[in-house]
């Protein structure tokens, strides 16, 4: 019952990390007994974490989606006021929207500018993402001998 | 060779994780199981390394040629355990390391002796 939930554990590493230690891990949870159990499960857990957080480039897809999100954001934010107002205009709505203090000055244009200032800051971040991984990638290839994979880029071995 | 030495100490100060490893392989070849008993020896059992993170480690050092695999002993012994051994490049990295310990030992040691003696006045 144990083995198989252990087991059950390394299934759900990805699968560069399983294929490459799953059968290791298992031999080490055989030859370490009963006793050393807890401490292997709670080990492994963390390990789960660790490989799909810090090693599966998992944080850069979450990063994409928050500064996607955030520039959705700002253009919704910018172009919100000329969309509801042009729907609601000449109708019984529109004063109602315009004296609206949750949605702030009903009669403010598109600030262009702004929505461009903040699109600039995102595009900015991700740029500077490609260029850390980019150089990080350049520095391997360049310094370090190709005896193993790249464990820190992993995206075609995770499809597994 | 400037570039070897850059990468060297761009290795340093290796974490707690990689120093234990690579002192455990500095003797001998071993297992994962292997290197997981002779860290806990090394440290009179505060330090206890598990399979998660010993692989981990082991992931990171093989990719950068400080350890390499080393072939099985003997054909008798359970087929899914792998051996590993210290490369010279790791050995270079673990001196140098092991060097910048002793240096900041020997600075604690400075540090620390006015205090001793102040507390047993």
């Amino acid at each position: 019952m144990r083995r198989s939930l252990y087991r059950a554990l390394i299934e759900l590493h990805p699968a560069r990390f399983r294929d490459r230690f799953g059968d290791e891990m298992l031999c080490v949870f055989d030859e370490a007994g009963r006793d050393r159990a807890p401490r292997l499960f709670a080990d492994a857990a963390l390990s789960l974490l660790r490989q799909w957080l810090l090693r599966s480039n998992l944080w850069k897809m979450a990063s994409g989606a928050v500064i996607s999100s955030l520039l959705l954001c700002a253009w919704g934010n910018s172009t919100a006021h000329g969309v509801d107002l042009s729907l609601a205009r000449g109708s019984r709505w529109h004063d109602r929207l315009a004296m609206n203090p949750w949605l702030g000055d009903r009669e403010a244009p598109f600030d262009e500018a702004e929505f461009e200032r903040e699109a600039a800051q995102a595009v900015a971040i991700l740029a500077g993402i490609r260029k850390t991984e980019a150089q990080k990638r350049h520095a391997q290839s360049h310094n370090a001998p190709r005896s193993a994979p790249d464990p820190s880029s992993s995206a075609h071995a995770n499809k597994g | 060779m400037r570039l070897a030495k850059d990468e060297l100490k761009s290795l340093l100060p290796l974490s707690p994780a990689t120093l234990h490893i690579l002192l455990a392989l500095a003797a001998e070849d071993r297992h994962g199981y292997g290197i997981m008993l002779e860290v806990a020896r090394q440290s009179q059992g505060q330090y206890a390394l598990g399979p998660g993170t010993l692989y981990d480690n082991l992931e990171k050092l093989t990719y950068r040629g400080l350890v390499n695999e080393a072939q099985r002993r003997s054909a008798n012994e359970d087929p899914r355990r792998r051996y590993y051994r210290l490369s010279a490049f790791g050995r270079r990295v673990l001196s140098a390391d092991l060097e910048r310990l002793r240096a900041v030992l020997k600075e604690a040691k400075a540090a620390m002796s006015p205090i001793k003696s102040s507390e047993s006045t």
